[in-house]
């Protein structure tokens, strides 16, 4: 980082090197070559193996490389006989105990100590081995299996649990020789992976393909994460068609080589029996398998009729925020153009739409360009709305832990429940959701006081500062702890550290915004972050959701208000509610929906009504789903390895889809199929293949101008000077107070909607290695409560709003805010959406999955 | 007893103030009555030292005696416990050797009638020597006169005569459980001078010329591994006191700790005045409860007086020591896997290229003494750097504590100057080899040290001759061997003890240590083969040269060094199957000779797989297609009559 640089003599090589680096690192940037074993490039070095040891001149003993650090004047040598001994005898010595079972081993092929043996030709071992071979058995997490023989002791594997992930599920146990990697808490293991990718060996392996292959004859296409908003780059192993794991590159995208469990494990669907392989008509109630030919031609037919009989305004459509870009554009582009409407929505919207309305008001835009990477940088991290580790954003959550961790910044967090995160926080507020705003100026409150102004420097202030002073004057921390009950200190020790913070981050997820009043709740905290300098060389402020192309969807006008590029509509067509809430007052006739699921992640009192009241539904996906399962017509999809195409990640990268797989005979891109549909209504919509959609998508969509379909490097949208912020002017925001419905004392939040629709969840658990560690659904409560009410752990309760109740497993939790419960349904075993009000947020048109009143019942 | 309560709440401001205690002090250890005084260290008690000292009390309380009973520390002598001081006045002081509970009760009446017990004494003192006077300290004897040359003075004691007692000054001579006695004999004193007069870099300055050196094992020099932690950056510095002595047999530290814990308090205060530290760690390994007590009451005792907390002795100086127990791994005595410990994490060393008095505990300058150097630092700041570097060898100032175990006459602890031979040290101080048996190694430095051969009996002991010939200094631990005793086993022993201890975390020391067992382990059992000890050779150069700690560095000293003096033993054992020493039983052959045998079925009865065949008054006779050579019948032979070839 800009420190002292020294000179120093590596096999003869005089190299200027940054005095922080240790001999090793330089040396690799010098392509000099030292074994190693060991080492990994994101652990911290320990030094144990032994072969990367080096001489130094006027040192006795030979230095590990890995562990030393380059110092002025030294003379370094990488290669003599006595290394060349050492090393020998060091492999010798670890290839013993090692069995020689390659032929049978998953990393015969990359396995970097066969290389090792190979590259120091070691063809005879004079010791023998005594420990009793092991072999296989189980782990922390189901999805890995543990071959202890194999091991090599470079503890990667235990590093990795520990300083990455910070979960200590696995440990060293037992000492000298008899010492192994062991299970420490299978609690605590949260299934990510990272012990896997760290296993230089084949002592840890995947364990959900069920078919394996040799390394080298597996193809490996490098693509793009299909679940959470980050779009972590991802390697999809293939073989004879089918994935057989997964794996990553380092310093390759976001992840840098990390992965959630859901990017190392949840891939298995894609092989699920049964995908839906043929279009279908439903006729006296039973599904007929079609033609392509009949099933588009009925399709435009009946899209004909009712805009003919009832104008384009009453046919709309869904599509989901897993499309990709040129899909996406291509639908907008359909609806609006071939049938002539702007009726178009995503569930994407609805997870970004407080946040963009929130910083189109404050900051004067419709998205940011910041990298995540800041977030490792930040000296004082703030995090408000979702759990980043529940909501499996874990690669955020590690690069927060790598600022708390590696260069000791501080953590404000802000949730109802005490999630991982907590336990690592300088302040955690548990805050009752909706009280954000209040904890929000109560920070501003102090922050004012102690004299900040935007950006923390004597610049000239932001529009805005004294009506900012004058709404949050009655904020103090005693007004926030009667409101709140947030103690003063904490909240006073909070704004000394945003006070003192140099580049402070800010990291948000839609929970914050879901709910009524939500994009309050976001420029609440954007007001702050502007404050306390987050923009202009501070850590920036981060937006992260659940889907693959949130972004991406929005940004191609696949909403009912904008156009590609966030170019506001002439008309502004219905949004996903409005459709529904149309049709059951009979105003609207025609849905086409691409891969979303309404049934599941709207609110069913609004959906069902609306799907009964259609002329023609239809659904494409690729499995049946709950929704599907209402329909007229039914169409095959490709999956995201079946085709080609580009995501916008949740920062801006544009990124490629690459096709891993041969889709099944007869399936095809939804490109095609919209093509043919509009020819079938005897429109002409040409699409070429994605690349030429990429190329329309950039003379359409002006923040899309320099970006590439194949990019040779990271590359992101935007236009010039999307650094700027002239419009930037503070937005005082003051609470709303609800009034308590009379039956109903609780606050429910409902989690987890938005993460694996369309990936094979349902009640089938399509995606069977992430179905074997998934907890089930549960209900959260505090836990005073909950024993007040006589509920215990596991006790099946029921859950009630005006609108629903379900029955589902109480989970007790100490520290969770009193009066709230949290409902987390990732694979949807509960029915948990018809919980959710059908009002939708008069600004951001977005359901309220938060805050919701509700009451418990015991089972 | 410690506990009289006469120095509660009492704190000690200044000279005058150590000068009362002082007095206070004098009068406990030489009262004007008779006081008996048992030695009552972990050796004592293992002797049964508790019994004594029960019997007696309950002897005094009976008879109503005005008699003071009080405990004492270990005077090194443990062949001899359970050892019982007698201080009357007007009378010379007798140590008596090898009591018993009746014993006791037979001195009480000795002792009311004037009489000395001569046979049963040890030595007389008549004298003693204390390093914070010119003049030793005589005793007025006026009685018992008639008897007392039957009895040896201590300073003509053959296990005495050549030992100079600086670290162990007061062990066995004060009740280590009360401050004064400690004051008595001047502790305390060089505290208040430094704190007083000194400044630290004089003392850093002092310590460097007297040539103090690492007496944990190392031989760093003290006073420069002080300067550079002085000169280190860090908001904080720290000081740490390393007593997790885990080498089999090695009791100095302990001994230490449990006879004279001021003495280390003392060293650790002035070093931590010249450091500029505020914080001082003791590390003691848990299976020590007796050190930990002591040393836990003299640090409450220290800080109600005021000798450690804040403003000490009124001179601004503040110093606060904290106990930290060993989780029982030996590694943990490396210096950065203790620290690594007291920070709460797994005891694993670290790579030193930081050295820790740069950054050691939680990153910040941390100097790290053992035991015995602290205890060392208040004599030589007292007496002078030109006072203590006139003892011991160029190299090597000082003396050093030994235990001094395994075959050897005398054993117990002993303190010599640096650069006496082992010839001194075994035949002088040790008295030889019992039984008549012939001398064949000394081990030295602990598990890791190395075996020395009797044509190096006349090496002079220090820290740089003991590395030439291939073993170590170590913490101090000396293990003597005779001819009955095997290299190979003696080699086999202490790797077996390495491989367990290591920390497994460098290959070469987890998998080295291993595999040279399990060579090791063949040869004794018939199972070696020709190019053995070369394999072993290069498993211990590789250990040797590629492991990150000590432990790793030195665990082929016992191999390398008894291949490098006995290799012959090696080579019998692998080409022509034979133990020389006899020790190796898969290597013997069991024969019972029908001359001796007198019949009496012991063996017979005892062999676990009925190999021995015989009758009452038949002589007994040994299947060898059975005998599995557990050597059992040896053992259990009344009349030896168990040959072995």
């Amino acid at each position: 980082m800009g420190g002292a640089v020294v000179k120093l003599t590596i096999d003869g090589r005089e190299i200027t090197a940054e005095a922080d680096k240790t001999i090793l690192e330089v040396a690799r940037e010098n392509e000099i070559y030292i074994p190693t074993l060991c080492y990994h490039p994101r652990l911290i070095p320990i030094g144990s193996c032994r072969l990367c040891v080096v001489e130094i001149e006027g040192v006795d003993k030979p230095m590990t490389a890995c562990t030393t650090l380059v110092q002025d004047r030294i003379v370094v040598h990488t290669q003599t006989e006595r290394l060349e001994r050492i090393r020998r005898d060091a492999l010798k010595l670890i290839l013993l105990n090692h069995p020689l079972d390659c032929p049978q081993c998953d990393a015969a092929g990359a396995c970097e100590l066969q290389n090792l043996v190979f590259e120091f030709g070691i063809d005879q071992q004079e010791y023998q081995a005594t420990r009793p071979a092991q072999g296989m058995r189980d782990f922390a997490t189901p999805l890995i299996r543990q071959w202890g023989d194999r091991c090599v002791m470079c503890l990667r594997c235990i590093r990795a649990c520990h300083e990455i992930v910070r979960a200590r599920a696995i440990d060293l146990v037992g000492k000298g020789y008899e010492a192994e990697v062991g299970i420490r808490d299978p609690e605590a293991c949260i299934s990510c992976g990272e012990c896997l990718r760290a296993c230089p060996v084949g002592a840890l392996t995947e364990r959900v393909s069920r078919i394996k292959a040799r390394p080298w004859q597996r193809q490996k296409v490098l693509t793009t994460c299909n679940y959470c908003s980050l779009g972590c780059q991802l390697e999809l192993n293939v073989f004879e068609n089918k994935i057989i794991g997964v794996t990553t590159q380092e310093n390759e995208g976001v992840n840098k080589g990390s992965l959630c469990q859901c990017g190392t494990f949840g891939y298995d669907f894609l092989h699920h029996p049964q995908r839906i392989t043929r279009p279908m008509i439903k006729g006296d109630g039973k599904w007929k398998e079609v033609s392509w030919e009949e099933a588009l031609s009925f399709v435009a037919a009946m899209i004909n009729k009712v805009v003919l009989s009832n104008g384009p305004e009453e046919v709309g459509g869904l599509i989901s925020p897993r499309c990709s870009n040129e899909e996406a554009y291509l639908f907008q582009r359909f609806m609006r153009e071939v049938v002539g409407t702007s009726n178009i929505d995503t569930t994407g919207r609805l997870c970004l739409e407080p946040y963009r309305l929130a910083i189109r008001e404050v900051l004067g835009r419709d998205y940011l360009s910041g990298t995540l990477d800041d977030i490792a940088e930040g000296d004082c991290i703030v995090v408000a709305g979702g759990d980043l580790d529940g909501d499996n954003h874990l690669i955020v959550a590690n690069r927060v832990r790598e600022a708390l961790w590696r260069s000791g910044a501080r953590l404000i967090l802000a949730h109802p429940r005490r999630v991982k995160l907590a336990e690592e926080a300088d302040c955690w507020f548990c805050l009752h959701p909706g009280d954000e705003v209040v904890w929000v100026n109560g920070l501003l409150h102090l922050l004012l006081n102690k004299g900040k102004g935007a950006w923390g420097s004597g610049e000239e202030g932001v529009e805005g500062l004294d009506v900012l002073k004058k709404a949050t004057k009655k904020f103090t921390p005693e007004y926030v702890e009667e409101v709140t009950g947030v103690s003063p200190e904490l909240l006073r020790e909070a704004a000394d550290y945003l006070a003192e913070a140099k580049r402070p981050a800010f990291i948000c997820s839609p929970p914050l915004g879901q709910q009524m009043q939500g994009v309050d709740q976001f420029k609440g905290l954007i007001n702050l972050a502007l404050l306390c300098g987050a923009f202009f060389g501070g850590g920036g402020l981060h937006f992260v959701g659940p889907q693959s192309n949130m972004m991406g969807v929005v940004e191609m006008g696949a909403v009912p208000s904008l156009l590609p590029g966030y170019r506001p509509a002439e008309t502004k067509g219905l949004s996903a509610g409005e459709m529904f809430q149309a049709a059951s007052e009979g105003r609207f006739k025609v849905l086409v929906i691409i891969g979303e699921n309404p049934l599941i992640t709207l609110p069913k009192s609004l959906v069902e009504p609306g799907l009964k009241a259609l002329d023609l539904l239809v659904v494409q996906d690729m499995f049946f789903s709950e929704t599907a399962e209402e329909a007229h017509v039914v169409l095959p999809a490709l999956s995201f390895a079946e085709m080609d195409g580009t995501y916008t990640n949740c920062e801006g990268r544009v990124q490629r889809l690459r096709k891993a797989l041969e889709p099944p005979d007869g399936l095809k891109w939804k490109g095609e199929i919209l093509s043919d549909l509009a020819s079938f209504m005897g429109k002409e919509m040409k699409v070429e293949f994605p690349a030429g959609v990429f190329e329309e998508i950039k003379g359409a969509n002006p923040l899309y101008k320099g970006v590439e379909f194949e990019p040779l490097d990271t590359q992101w949208r935007g236009d010039e000077g999307s650094e700027m912020l002239e419009k930037a002017a503070f937005r005082p925001v003051a609470p709303t107070h609800e009034k308590e419905q009379d039956g109903y004392p609780f606050s429910l939040s409902v989690g987890g909607l938005f993460y694996n629709y369309l990936i094979g969840s349902g009640p089938q658990r399509r995606a069977q290695g992430l179905a074997k560690v998934s907890t089930g659904p549960y209900v959260e409560m505090n836990a005073e409560e909950a024993a007040g009410m006589g509920i215990a752990d596991g006790d099946r309760i029921g859950v009630a709003t005006p609108w629903g109740e379900v029955e589902v497993a109480a989970r007790k939790s100490p520290a969770m805010k009193r009066g709230v419960l949290s409902l987390w349904c990732s694979f949807y075993e509960v029915d948990a959406s018809q919980l959710v009000g059908p009002q939708l947020d008069p600004l951001s048109l977005v359901p309220a999955y938060g805050r919701i009143p509700a009451r418990v019942e015991k089972g | 007893m410690g506990d009289d309560g006469k120095g509660d709440g009492m704190k000690v401001r200044g000279l005058e103030d150590l000068k009362k205690l002082r007095e206070e002090g004098l009068t406990r250890i030489y009262p004007d009555q008779v006081k008996i005084t048992v030695g009552m260290a972990t050796c004592g008690i293992s002797a049964g030292a508790n019994r004594v000292y029960e019997a007696i009390r309950e002897g005094i309380e009976k008879e109503k005696l005005s008699i003071i009973l009080a405990k004492s520390g270990c005077l090194g002598f443990c062949q001899r416990e359970p050892l019982v001081d007698v201080w009357r006045p007007g009378f010379p002081r007798i140590i008596y050797e090898e009591m018993t509970p009746e014993k006791g009760v037979e001195l009480l009446g000795e002792i009311f009638n004037g009489g000395l017990k001569k046979e049963w004494a040890l030595c007389r003192m008549e004298e003693e020597v204390l390093f914070f006077e010119d003049e030793p300290l005589r005793y007025k004897i006026e009685s018992g006169l008639e008897d007392r040359d039957a009895i040896p003075l201590y300073q003509d004691v053959g296990f005495y005569r050549k030992q100079l007692k600086i670290a162990l000054r007061n062990c066995g001579y004060i009740d280590p459980e009360s401050i004064e006695d400690y004051i008595a004999r001047g502790g305390y004193f060089t505290l208040y001078k430094v704190l007083n007069e000194m400044k630290p870099e004089e003392i850093i300055e002092e310590a460097k010329r007297s040539g103090l050196r690492g007496r944990g094992g190392a031989g760093f020099p003290t006073g420069r591994k002080w300067e550079s932690c002085r000169r280190a950056e860090g908001d904080k510095r720290y000081v740490v006191c390393n007593a997790d002595e885990g080498d089999p047999g090695a009791y100095m530290d302990r001994s230490v700790l449990e006879g004279d814990p001021h003495s280390v308090l003392e060293g650790m205060l002035i070093g931590a005045y010249a450091i500029g530290a505020h914080e001082g760690y003791i590390y003691v390994r848990n299976e020590y409860p007796l050190a930990v007590k002591n040393m836990g009451t003299a640090i409450k005792k220290a800080e109600e007086m005021g000798l450690l907390g804040e403003d000490i002795l009124g001179s601004g100086f503040d110093f606060t020591i904290k106990i930290n127990r060993g989780g029982g791994a030996f590694v943990a005595g490396e210096s950065t896997a203790l620290m690594a410990s007291i920070e709460g994490y797994v005891a694993e060393p670290r790579a030193k290229h930081i050295h820790t008095v740069e950054s050691g505990l939680w990153d910040r300058p941390t100097n790290l003494n053992n035991v015995e150097t602290w205890a060392n630092v208040p004599v030589i700041v007292e007496k002078g750097a030109d006072w203590y570097n006139k003892i011991g060898t160029e190299g090597s100032k000082g003396t050093k504590i030994f235990s001094l175990v395994g075959k050897i006459n005398n054993t117990g602890l002993i303190e010599v100057p640096m650069g006496m031979t082992l010839r001194e040290v075994i035949y002088d101080i040790g008295e030889g080899i019992p039984e008549g048996k012939q001398f064949k190694a000394v081990q030295t430095g602990g598990p890791s040290g190395g075996c020395i051969p009797d044509k190096l009996l006349d090496l002079p002991v220090d820290f740089d001759e003991l590395t030439k010939v291939g073993s170590m200094m170590g913490s101090g631990g000396m293990i003597v061997m005779d001819e009955s005793t095997c290299m190979v086993d003696v080699a086999k022993y202490f790797t077996d003890f390495l491989k367990d201890e290591s920390c497994g975390k460098c290959t070469s020391c987890r998998d080295g240590t291993l595999r040279m067992y399990e060579i090791l382990d063949n040869i004794t059992k018939g199972k070696g083969k020709e190019g053995d000890i070369e394999l072993l050779e290069e498993l211990a150069w590789v250990t040797a040269e590629a492991s990150l700690c000590a432990l790793g560095q030195t665990a082929p000293n016992p191999v390398l060094s008894t291949i490098r003096y006995f290799r012959d033993e090696y080579e019998a054992h692998i080409r022509d199957k034979k133990c020389p020493a006899k020790v190796c039983n898969e290597l013997l052959t069991f024969t019972i000779d029908p001359e001796a045998c007198i019949a009496c079925l012991k063996c017979k009865k005892l062999c676990p797989v009925e190999a021995i065949t015989g009758e009452k008054k038949v002589p007994h006779e040994i299947d060898q297609s059975i005998c599995i050579k557990c050597g059992t019948c040896r053992e259990v032979c009344p009349v030896d009559a168990v040959r072995v070839e």
